[in-house]
């Protein structure tokens, strides 16, 4: 049998910001180089949501993708999610048949209690992963032990409640065991990794006490280098991005305009300094990464289990 | 709010897929009404179609003209868990072709027995100290 790994990545479409544009690409890329996060694998596909990305900031997953061997695949809708996890051949070999099966599937992207919203407040249409759509993809399509990692917010929360006045008092407010992170664990039968809280990628890219001397770098060097890759230091660049952050007023010094940082996006060579992080809201939950395991033992033929929320 | 300008032919595209998506119904009726009330310039809405998502129960609530006053019947599987849902509006005008998107981080308490709420579209987002972004402000009158 052979070992597939997948890595989700979604588009970022909400924050229209140099600081956070690629903060979806940059953990990608070091799960895609392997020794992480990930085990290793026979294959690997980066599958990604193209909307609002450019030529430069797209190159650093096929530079990944070509130096490790991984296949590369553009998700559209919300149905090709559920073609890249069924996208399981087999083959013959020495009479023999080889089945692929997956391992270790990740999900860089936005999220929402029940939802995987990979192309979140986009232009061109919905890229998600739902309870519903979750039931197409093939029940024994994992190896037994393998994992789904989602950094995307909220996986592991059913909840829609949220007060910073009157904060959660328990995790089990937030019916976890209804959560699409269990849904999951429990089509699979493997552990799925998933947050109740919303996903911090604010260290992903940079060490936030680090923002002033970026912004100022970039402000300096970006004067007839509009278009270029511009080096702010040995750690990171900014990649030309027409049309992003183009708002505030570089005179006032208010916003992106102000700050020097429209028109770009931050990246580190290196892709992400660390994975995400829980964030401190909704109030009142464990910020860490929960693990989920399945509620009854996996039996490959049983029927499709759908299920709501 | 954030905008984008598209071809006319791609406005008409999007607003079929939206107008094909399932449409909330409530599963039980309760009798039950919020009103919601926006606050965009009719004129500049012009002949655009206007669309609540839900993305709590992932469905639409309305596409249509652009109301000032949208009136949406509600049932249990919005009511549940105090009402809290995180909606997006979008607007969709063919000519000149453009799409706009208000959208807000945090969820809110929309669902409730008779509410009624304000609802201020921005045209500038916020961040909130928790460093979420808010793209509309509602106002709920009890």
């Amino acid at each position: 049998m052979k070992k597939k790994n997948i890595i989700f990545i979604g588009s970022e479409m909400h924050y229209d910001s140099f600081w956070w544009k690629m903060m979806f690409m940059a953990p990608s890329v070091v799960a895609a180089a392997g020794g992480t996060l990930l085990r290793n694998a026979d294959m690997t596909t980066i599958a990604y949501v193209p909307e609002g990305y450019t030529y430069l900031e797209k190159l650093a997953i096929d530079l990944v993708a070509g130096a490790h061997g991984h296949s590369v695949v553009a998700l559209s809708d919300s149905a090709d999610i559920v073609k890249t996890m069924n996208d399981l051949p087999v083959t013959k070999k020495d009479n023999c048949t080889e089945r692929v099966k997956l391992q270790d599937v990740v999900f860089f992207g936005h999220g929402l209690p029940g939802k995987i919203a990979l192309n979140y407040e986009g232009y061109d249409g919905d890229v998600d992963l739902t309870a519903t759509n979750l039931a197409s993809v093939t029940a024994g399509a994992f190896i037994p032990d393998g994992a789904i990692y989602s950094y995307a917010c909220r996986t592991g929360n059913a909840s829609w409640y949220e007060s910073d006045w009157f904060p959660f008092k328990s995790d089990s407010e937030a019916y976890p065991e209804a959560s699409l992170a269990q849904q999951m664990a429990d089509r699979f039968g493997i552990r799925v990794h998933a947050f109740l809280t919303r996903t911090w990628y604010g260290n992903v890219l940079r060490n936030p006490p680090d923002g002033t001397t970026i912004g100022s770098a970039l402000k300096k060097a970006r004067a007839g280098h509009e278009n270029e890759v511009i080096s702010l230091s040995s750690e990171h660049e900014a990649l030309p991005h027409p049309g992003l952050a183009e708002s505030g007023n570089g005179f006032l010094g208010i916003g992106p305009r102000g700050e020097g940082t429209n028109g770009f996006s931050l990246w580190r060579r290196r892709g992400a300094r660390q994975m995400p992080t829980g964030h401190d809201s909704p109030k009142g939950l464990s910020r860490t990464m929960r693990e989920f395991k399945p509620n009854e033992p996996f039996k490959p033929n049983e029927p499709t289990r759908g299920g709501g929320k | 709010m954030r905008c984008k300008e598209l071809s006319t032919p791609g406005i008409e595209q999007r607003i079929a897929e939206y107008a094909s998506k399932a449409r909330y119904m409530p599963t039980r009726g309760l009798g039950s009404t919020v009103n919601l009330r926006f606050d965009l310039d009719p004129a500049w809405a012009g002949d655009g179609t206007f669309i609540v998502i839900s993305n709590r129960i992932n469905q639409t609530l309305y596409v249509g003209p652009y109301a000032p006053e949208i009136a949406v019947n509600i049932g249990p599987e919005l009511t549940s868990q105090d009402g809290y849902d995180n909606l997006e509006f979008r607007l969709l005008r063919p000519t000149p072709g453009l799409h706009c998107i208000w959208a807000s981080d945090p969820g809110f308490p929309f669902w409730g027995n008779a509410r009624s709420l304000d609802i201020s579209l921005m045209v500038e987002r916020s961040i909130d100290g928790n460093g979420l972004i808010h793209g509309y402000h509602v106002q709920a009158h009890p």
